[in-house]
C-alpha cells in the first residue's frame, strides 16, 4: 500500500511543484524514468511470483537507474547518445512487456 | 540493518543474488523459504518488533486460528534468529502481542511500514515524480530538452531546408520577373505589330486614312476621259508621294485596275463603275503632288488636251474612308528574312 500510496504522492508533488528539470539531467531523467518503471513492474511480478524481495527490488531499482544513466552518459560522451539511448529504450521496453504479460498473466490467469 | 541483514544472509542472500530486477528468474524451489525470508528482513529493522513475533504468535495459534497455524509452520526459522537481538526490547512483549500478528502479517505481505518499505515507497514517489516533471517538461519545452546530437540533426535539417526554399525563391523570382518583362515586352511587341498592322493596312487600302493631301475633280462633260487618263494620274500622284489613293468610291491599291471596254463607255475601277466628275483624293504632301499634277505635260494639262477639266483643291485634312478588301495570296508564301 506505501509504495501505491507514495507514487500517488510523488505524483501529486511533481504537479504542484512543477520543478524545472536542471540541464545536466535532462538527458538522463527519461532514460532513468523508463529504467525504473522497468524494475517497478519487475518488483510487481517478483510479488505475484512471490519471490519479492524489498533488498533486491531496491537494489535493482537504484542499479538500474544508474545503469541507464550510465549508459546515456557514455552514449553522449562517445557520439552514439541518441542510438545507445533508443537501444537502451527498446530493452527496457521489451523487459516492461514481458513483464506486463506476467502480470497479467498472474491477474486474469490469461 | 546491516546486521540483521548479516544475520539473515543464510536464507535472504541465496534468493536475492539470483534475483535480477525483474525478481522473474529467481529458481523456483527456493520460493517458501524466500517469501519469509524478505520479510523477515522487513520486521527485523523495525527493532524490537519482530523479537517477539514468534511467542505471540504461537499463542495466537494456539488459541485455534488455523491462518496463524499455517503462518508458524515456516517461521522457525526467522524465529530463531530474531530472538538474540530482541533481547533488549522484552519489554514490548506485554504490549505488543495484538499488533504483532498484524505487522507480520503486513511483513509476511511484504509492504510494511518497514525501512525496507519506506526504501521503496521513496523511490516510487521518486519515480512519480521524475515521471510527471519528465512528462511536463517534455510537453511544455520544445527544444530545451533535446540532447545536443538531435539539436545539430535539426539545426542541419533546418539548415538544408532553409537553403532549398532559398533556391526555391530564387527560382520563382526569376520566373516572376521573366514573365513579367515577357509581360511588357509582349505588350510592346503588341503595340507594335497594331502599328505595323494600321500602318500596312493604310498602304493596302484596308483601313481608313485621313491626313493632309489633295482633292482632285475632273469634270469630264464630253465623256471623253478614259481609263489610261485616270492611270496617269494615279501613276503621277504615287510618283509625288501619295500614300493612300481614293478614285470615286474606290480604294487604290497594289491590284488596282481601271478598265474600260471601248472608248467612250464607263471607267471601272476593281469592279466599281466610275462616273463624272471623277473626284480623286490623295494624302501626301499637298504641295508637291499638286505641282506635280500641274507640270506641264502633266495631268491637268493632258486632261485640258482632252476636252475635261481638272481642279486641285489643298483641304486640311482629306478623309479616304473607301476600303479595299484584301485577297489572301494564292501562291506567294511569306520567306525566311536572310537579315540584314
Amino acid at each position: 500500500m506505501i509504495p501505491a500510496v507514495a507514487l500517488i504522492a510523488g505524483v501529486v508533488l511533481g504537479l504542484v511543484l512543477e520543478p524545472q528539470v536542471p540541464v545536466w539531467l535532462q538527458p538522463y531523467l527519461p532514460i532513468a524514468v523508463v529504467a525504473a518503471l522497468d524494475a517497478v513492474f519487475g518488483g510487481i511480478r517478483a510479488r505475484l511470483d512471490g519471490l519479492f524481495d524489498a533488498k533486491v527490488f531496491v537494489v535493482s531499482f537504484t542499479s538500474n537507474v544508474l545503469v541507464a544513466a550510465l549508459i546515456v552518459f557514455l552514449g553522449d560522451h562517445l557520439g552514439v547518445g541518441a542510438q545507445l539511448s533508443t537501444g537502451v529504450v527498446v530493452v527496457l521496453g521489451i523487459r516492461i512487456f514481458g513483464n506486463a504479460a506476467a502480470i497479467r498473466r498472474h491477474l486474469f490467469r490469461a | 540493518m546491516n546486521e540483521a541483514r548479516g544475520s539473515a544472509a543464510g536464507p535472504g542472500g541465496g534468493g536475492s543474488t539470483p534475483a535480477d530486477d525483474a525478481g522473474t528468474t529467481e529458481p523456483e524451489p527456493a520460493r517458501p523459504e524466500e517469501r519469509e525470508a524478505p520479510a523477515g528482513q522487513a520486521a527485523e529493522p523495525a527493532g524490537a518488533e519482530p523479537a517477539p513475533v514468534a511467542p505471540p504468535a504461537t499463542a495466537e495459534a494456539e488459541q485455534g486460528d488455523k491462518a496463524e497455524v499455517t503462518a508458524t509452520e515456516d517461521t522457525p526459522a526467522p524465529e530463531v534468529k530474531p530472538t538474540p537481538e530482541g533481547d533488549g526490547s522484552t519489554t514490548d512483549l506485554d504490549e505488543t502481542p495484538i499488533r504483532q500478528p498484524r505487522s507480520r502479517l503486513l511483513s509476511a505481505r511484504f509492504w510494511g511500514a518497514s525501512p525496507a518499505g519506506l526504501l521503496i515507497g521513496l523511490l516510487l514517489a521518486l519515480l512519480g515524480f521524475g515521471l510527471v516533471i519528465q512528462l511536463q517538461n517534455n510537453t511544455v519545452t520544445g527544444l530545451a530538452s533535446r540532447r545536443q546530437d538531435d539539436l545539430v540533426r535539426i539545426l542541419d535539417d533546418l539548415s538544408s531546408r532553409e537553403e532549398r526554399l532559398r533556391q526555391q525563391l530564387a527560382s520563382l523570382q526569376a520566373a516572376r520577373d521573366r514573365l513579367s518583362a515577357g509581360g511588357d515586352s509582349s505588350a510592346a511587341a503588341l503595340a507594335e505589330a497594331h502599328r505595323r498592322s494600321a500602318e500596312l493596312g493604310i498602304l493596302a487600302g484596308t483601313v481608313p486614312a485621313q491626313g493632309k493631301g489633295i482633292e482632285l475633280t475632273i469634270s469630264d462633260p464630253g465623256g471623253r476621259l478614259s481609263a489610261d487618263n485616270l492611270l496617269d494620274t494615279i501613276e503621277e500622284l504615287r510618283g509625288a508621294g501619295a500614300e493612300a489613293i481614293q478614285v470615286g468610291t474606290a480604294r487604290i491599291g497594289l491590284s488596282s485596275a481601271f478598265t474600260q471596254d471601248t472608248a467612250g463607255s464607263p471607267i471601272v475601277v476593281d469592279g466599281i463603275i466610275l462616273s463624272a466628275p471623277y473626284v480623286i483624293l490623295a494624302i501626301g504632301d499637298g504641295p508637291t503632288m499638286a505641282t506635280a499634277m500641274n507640270i506641264p505635260g502633266g495631268v491637268v494639262d493632258t486632261v485640258r488636251q482632252v476636252g475635261a477639266n481638272a481642279q486641285i483643291r489643298q483641304p486640311e485634312t482629306v478623309q479616304i474612308r473607301a476600303l479595299r478588301r484584301l485577297e489572301q495570296p494564292q501562291y506567294a508564301q511569306p520567306a525566311p528574312s536572310t537579315g540584314n
